[in-house]
């Protein structure tokens, strides 16, 4: 079964990574966004198994407010795994993601391997 | 027959005091009034019945007792005046022995004391004189002077006694002693001047005169009060002591006196003149007090008051007081400068807290100024009247003081706006060193832990060492900054300097592009301008580094110069222009912003600090620096540097 994954992050080296990292799952149909407003149209079209989700990002919409549309979404929210993806790690940062119903989160600089394996995880979990 | 006999004995006595000058001054005055009834008395020599009894009269009201004694020491004869002082009726004084009511006078007694009087010349009398205690009907004793007459050849009466009660004369020298001893345990310095003479001289001083001026009494006896003047008694407070005293008036003033030893002390002088019963002055009372601590304590308060007003108007941190009764008495500039004026009729403290809740953005979380009162320490209010403000409060109550209340604000608007700043700034910068660590840390992994083609390989290790340039690029400007701001171009030396020399060693230093091209230089001006080399070097690197990497399409870069003149003074403008890509006005409005990159497409490499630092480092020139930019046109940066004046180049070392 091709799981549909969403990056939404307006760095492209960042992008650039995650799509390497994503090329070693089996079945995965990869797409991406640079900014929030393009990311939310994309999701809403795409209904997407997971996003991978830059919080700041310029632009209209950052990651959070991202998150929290899709999760509210009654189309997106409870088939749309997101992972939030940020340089800050505060305790507000982590408050503000539960907030948006983040079902999960990951620091920058962030090992690809592990994310290859959370990734994983929330598949598996979406097939189980 | 008696009366006469009375009224001759009282004549020969009263003559004999009018000879014998003054043994009392009271005496005198009783034989002014006798003497007219020895005049009467030759009138009754010539036998008129009308005289006696105006005589009689007169004896009937004299103040003091006369009384005719015989030969024999018995009492003859008494006046109204005698029975009221010895308080018998002359009836029952009439043949009592003398010594009834003047205890142990009697006839040899009265011989002794008229054979030791006085010799009076005029009359060949003699006149004696006792001080006793006499004695009152039922025993009591009270103190008499007696003067006693002879009448050496009447048959009844031989001596004439006048009795004056001393009991009222005696209470008043006993007052007179305990005044002295009053004005001698007085804490005040006392001295009497007499007024009669010039220069008025001391006449008595007491002992604490001596302890205040440091003058023994018979070092300032017969001097004047100027010996307690000195360089620094003011004149004028001497005139008007002057004036006052001439007209009779009182007067209380304080005059700058010196000590014997030369030191100076506050003398509070009261004088008061005395006058005689003619109404001249004869002396005056000066009562003298060192207040010299109170005039310091006095002073040190009204200077401490002083200061504390300034600094009061001064502080930058607001302040307003209210007295026990929650009256609003005071605010300090400052105060009103963050609240505005307080409107008046704000009487209490629960209608000032009332108008105070309503400036704040949380009225509803505003506490009292009595619930801050009990918490201590600073509370913080955001108000969003009568301006946006933060400020910290405190409120005390002011227990030295009579209960006032004080209430504390400090502005701090602008340190929590540089706060939130600061820390914005911190999540940013980490933020932004994460973004490249993130590509560093993560293609490294994957090309240790995955396999991939060759060319992956490069084009992931050419990720990695963009990212990692960026990240060396991105701490070293971040440095940059952070020092530029710390020192705040204290490490900046601005010289003169030849503007061509500057240009020219910045455009040699800057490599060529990758595209290979190179900066057009345009026309310098050969003047000087005040500049550090190095950092402004920097600065138009940063700029021409810019006209670069926008411009990926080619295009000229050129770089030339121009004198302007305003009215701030005379300045270089060297402008950078790139035929490159271009920014919207949107663009424009934040590219000097900390991190803002215009580009978001990742394709130019940049770290969004390079014009930030440009206007720092321009800005402590004294200089500036715009942008002028057209989309799809091109950008024009131009820096404005203040040209040397002429002098310094005049100055240059020979």
């Amino acid at each position: 079964m091709t799981h549909r994954i969403l990056i939404v992050d307006d760095q492209p080296d960042i992008r650039k990574l995650i799509r390497l990292t994503l090329q070693h799952l089996d079945d995965a149909e990869v797409h991406e966004a640079d900014n929030g407003v393009d990311g939310l149209r994309l999701a809403q079209q795409l209904k997407p198994d997971l996003m991978l989700l830059d919080v700041m990002m310029p632009g209209e919409l950052d990651g959070y407010q991202v998150c929290e549309k899709v999760k509210k979404d009654p189309l997106l929210g409870p088939h749309t795994k997101v992972i939030l993806i940020t340089a800050r790690a505060q305790k507000d940062d982590l408050e503000a993601g539960r907030k948006a119903s983040t079902d999960a989160y990951l620091t920058k600089a962030f090992s690809p391997l592990k994310l290859l394996d959370l990734v994983d995880d929330m598949l598996e979990g979406r097939v189980a | 027959m008696t009366v006469e006999l009375a009224l001759l004995g009282l004549t020969a006595t009263v003559s004999a005091l009018a000879g014998g000058g003054a043994i009392a001054w009271w005496a005198q005055r009783r034989w002014a009034r006798a003497r007219t009834v020895h005049q009467a008395l030759m009138h009754h020599t010539t036998g008129q019945d009308r005289e006696l009894n105006r005589l009689r009269g007169i004896l009937d009201t004299a103040a003091d007792a006369i009384v005719g004694v015989g030969v024999d020491g018995r009492i003859h004869s008494a006046n109204p005046a005698a029975e009221r002082m010895f308080g018998r009726s002359a009836d029952e004084l009439r043949g009592q022995p003398l010594g009834t009511v003047l205890p142990d006078v009697d006839a040899h007694r009265l011989a002794s004391v008229m054979a030791g009087g006085v010799l009076i010349h005029s009359t060949q009398s003699r006149i004696g004189r006792l001080e006793i205690d006499a004695l009152r009907h039922g025993g009591t004793a009270f103190p008499v002077e007696v003067l006693v007459g002879e009448i050496p050849d009447d048959p009844e009466v031989r001596y004439t006694a006048i009795v004056r009660d001393l009991t009222e004369m005696q209470q008043a020298e006993e007052y007179l002693t305990l005044y002295g001893r009053a004005v001698d345990c007085a804490l005040n310095g006392i001295f009497i001047s007499d007024a009669r003479r010039f220069p008025q001289p001391l006449v008595h001083v007491n002992p604490a005169f001596s302890r205040i001026t440091g003058y023994a009494p018979h070092e300032v006896l017969g001097r004047d009060a100027r010996v307690l003047e000195g360089p620094l008694t003011d004149p004028d407070d001497l005139a008007l002591l002057e004036r006052t005293v001439k007209r009779g008036g009182d007067l209380s003033i304080t005059l700058k006196n010196y000590r014997k030893d030369g030191s100076l002390f506050h003398n509070k002088l009261s004088v008061s003149p005395v006058r005689d019963p003619k109404g001249r002055i004869t002396h005056y009372i000066n009562v003298i007090e060192d207040v010299s601590n109170q005039i310091e304590v006095k002073q040190k308060l009204i200077e401490r008051t002083a200061r504390l007003n300034a600094t009061f108007d001064l502080s930058p941190d607001g302040f307003a007081v209210f007295d026990a009764d929650g009256e609003l008495i005071t605010t300090n500039p400052a105060f009103r400068a963050i609240v505005g004026d307080v409107p008046s009729g704000q009487g209490s403290t629960v209608r000032f807290d009332a108008w105070f809740r309503q400036l704040c953005e949380h009225p509803d979380q505003y506490r009292t100024l009595a619930q801050a009162m009990q918490e201590a320490g600073k509370d913080r209010l955001v108000l969003i009247k009568p301006g946006r403000k933060v400020v910290e409060r405190e409120v005390r109550r002011n227990l030295g003081g009579s209960g006032e209340t004080i209430l504390y604000l400090r502005d701090i608007t602008h340190q929590s706006e540089v706060d939130r700043l600061k820390s914005e700034f911190l999540a940013t910068a980490a933020h932004e060193l994460r973004t490249p660590l993130s590509s560093i840390v993560g293609f490294t992994e994957l090309m240790l832990h995955r396999r991939y083609s060759e060319d992956k390989q490069k084009d992931m290790l050419a990720t990695v060492l963009r990212q990692g340039t960026l990240l060396s690029n991105l701490i070293q400007e971040l440095l940059d900054l952070s020092r530029i701001e710390a020192r705040q171009g204290k490490d900046f030396r601005i010289v003169p300097h030849d503007l061509p020399t500057l240009v020219q060693a910045t455009v040699s230093g800057f490599c060529n592009d990758a595209m290979g091209r190179a900066v057009t230089l345009g026309p310098v001006p050969p003047v000087a301008v005040m500049a550090d080399p190095e950092k402004i070097q920097q600065a138009l690197t940063n700029l021409l580094s810019n006209a670069f990497k926008y411009s990926p399409q080619g295009g000229e870069v050129r770089l030339d110069a121009s004198i302007e003149t305003t009215a701030a003074g005379d300045w270089a403008a060297i402008r950078v222009c790139d035929q490159g890509i271009g920014m919207t006005p949107a663009q424009l409005q934040r590219a000097f912003e900390r991190f803002y990159r215009a580009d978001t497409s990742g394709n130019i490499p940049g770290t969004g600090l390079g014009l930030n630092l440009v206007k720092e480092i321009v800005d402590i020139h004294g200089g500036s620096v715009q942008l002028e930019s057209q989309p799809g046109v091109g950008t024009t940066a131009i820096l404005r540097l203040p040209l040397a004046p002429h002098t310094a180049e005049e100055h240059t070392p020979a």
